[in-house]
């Protein structure tokens, strides 16, 4: 019998694809079924938001950030403070942690669930993106009693929060914690348990600790390759370190290791939302810092874990009521280099699954 | 960062000025010895730096500065190390032969800031257009459209890849 031949084939992947997350455009060439090589084109969403940084005043710069990871908005500000009250070196009323760190990982839930509906989609579930929109709106309720808005609520200030929460956000959220297990449950026996989604997600991937280190993939993705890191745990920023949680580890590195960690992930933020919600002390929520800040000259480098990741911002201050410089290290961006190694000699068919456990947020990619 | 390690660290590059600012301990190098350095810091087994966290570009008007911060996992602390380049000749040695998540920040680098990487493999712009002119976040560069500096495009039609049109 001749050998059957196969020419490689150039397959243009995005950018408008419905099952592309955002407007990520992948050249992928195909030697057949299996993927030969990728090149990733982005930049389709670029806002030039570390240039706006520098002729706008902090205050202005955090209601900017905010659109940078749009799913996680409370992250993105806080990344942005972190290292202006480094440099300040603000002490931060206990109050106001709190409520920081109960809307950060309320925000957390609310990014995993969209997770948890586009990669069922993704993967050909359509169902679960209806289910996890439906709490995802009770978490934006309680977003927009908190802060006024939805999605970019602009919350987080300089030295503490814009202002205090009401006390239907409190009620509300007792609330949320009592259902939110129940759900949870209804999202595993909807989406985990089901065979043909642990086939296509089983063994697909590989994940190595020393190479997800060596590309510079962080949070989740870190996690399921058996490498326990978490920034929360490893560099404890505004009070973590008095939260009793877990951070979850994977062991196949595979993509159903990062679909579980997500999953299992919710189940410890929402243990943190209680804890901070029994302990939630009384006092001011804001440090007499002016809303106008100039922080002396110098530089810092602060980070945070973000659902997807290790996010940090560079600062650098020349003394004026603008940044200098102010650089975002996002952990999607850094994610889609690696997808170039991550896909090459996988099947075509699994290309969407390892897209899609990468989660990248084209906001926070192209900035 | 220990104290003892810094010292090394010292004596190893006697060139290199160290410096504390808030948390991190500053290591400025010059230009030969930037990738030298962070060859150091990765390599040797109680410094063991293998996380690159961040590398970006850093407009000062009279120079450029290229700083990069890296932590270990394993030892679990940061370093941040930094080289000036000048804006005439703004190359450097490229670091992705030590992480490879060097590429994506250095292609950024280049993109916005015009620092080239010597020995990185694929060097072209990464989030702004193709035909983009210049690199937007330098200083120089206005922030809104501004007809005189777009006008300083002396580039040829070709550079664009038209064959036709007006200015060919």
């Amino acid at each position: 019998m001749a050998e059957l031949r196969t020419d490689e084939i150039q397959v243009n992947f995005g950018p408008q694809h419905p099952s592309m997350h955002g407007v990520l455009f992948l050249k992928v060439t195909l030697d057949g079924e299996i993927i030969t090589n990728v090149d990733p084109v982005i930049g389709y969403l670029h806002r030039s938001m570390e240039k706006i940084f520098e002729y706008r005043t902090y205050a202005q710069c955090i209601a900017i950030i905010d659109r940078a990871d749009y799913m996680s908005a409370f992250f993105n500000e806080m990344a942005f403070i972190q290292p202006v009250e480094k440099l300040m070196d603000i002490d931060v009323p206990e109050r106001a942690k709190y409520l920081r760190v109960m809307l950060m990982e309320l925000n957390r839930i609310q990014n995993h669930l969209l997770f948890y509906g586009a990669f069922g989609m993704d993967i050909g579930a359509v169902s679960p993106l209806l289910y996890c929109q439906r709490e995802r709106e009770k978490l934006f309720d309680l977003f927009e009693l908190a802060a006024g808005y939805r999605m970019h609520p602009n919350y987080f200030r300089v030295g503490g929060v814009k202002e205090d929460v009401p006390e239907e956000f409190l009620t509300g959220t007792a609330k949320f914690c009592e259902d939110f297990a129940g759900w949870l449950e209804e999202y595993n026996s909807l989406l985990t348990g089901n065979e043909i989604f642990q086939v296509r997600t089983r063994g697909v991937g590989k994940i190595d600790t020393g190479w997800a280190i060596n590309v510079g993939m962080t949070g989740p993705l870190l996690r399921a390759s058996g490498f326990k890191w978490d920034v929360r745990r490893g560099e404890p920023y505004l009070n973590y370190d008095e939260f009793d949680f877990e951070i979850p580890v994977g062991t196949q590195g595979d993509v159903y290791d990062a679909y579980w960690i997500r999953m299992a992930e919710m189940e410890q933020s929402l243990r943190i939302v209680k804890q901070a919600l029994s302990k939630l002390p009384d006092g001011p929520i804001k440090a007499k810092v002016p809303l106008n800040v100039r922080p002396p000259k110098g530089e810092a480098y602060a980070r945070i874990e973000s659902p997807r990741g290790e996010l940090a911002v560079y600062l650098v201050s020349d003394g004026s009521d603008k940044p200098y410089r102010a650089k975002l290290r996002a952990p999607s961006f850094l994610h889609i280099g690696s997808v170039p190694d991550l896909l090459r000699g996988a099947f075509v068919a699994d290309a969407i699954a390892l897209v899609a456990i990468l989660e990248p947020v084209m906001g926070e990619v192209d900035r | 960062m220990k104290p003892e390690l810094v010292e090394k660290i010292t004596r190893r590059f006697p060139d290199v000025v160290h410096s504390v600012s808030l948390d991190f301990n500053v290591f400025l190098a010059g230009r030969d010895d930037f990738s030298k350095l962070a060859e150091f810091l990765k390599g040797e087994p109680d410094l063991d730096f293998d996380h690159c966290s961040d590398l970006s570009g850093v407009d000062y008007l009279d120079y450029l500065e290229v700083v990069c911060h890296l932590y270990s996992y394993t030892l679990k602390h940061h370093v941040r190390i930094k080289a000036k380049v000048t804006r005439d000749e703004p190359e450097i040695a490229s670091l992705t032969s030590l992480w490879s998540t060097c590429d994506f920040h250095e292609r950024e680098a280049w993109d916005l800031y015009g620092i080239v990487f010597v020995g990185h493999p694929d060097l072209r712009r990464i989030l702004s257009d193709d035909d983009q002119l210049g690199h937007p976040y330098r200083k120089d560069v206005p922030l809104e459209n501004d007809e005189e500096w777009l006008l300083r495009d002396e580039r040829p039609a070709a550079d664009y890849g038209l064959t036709e049109g007006p200015g060919v």
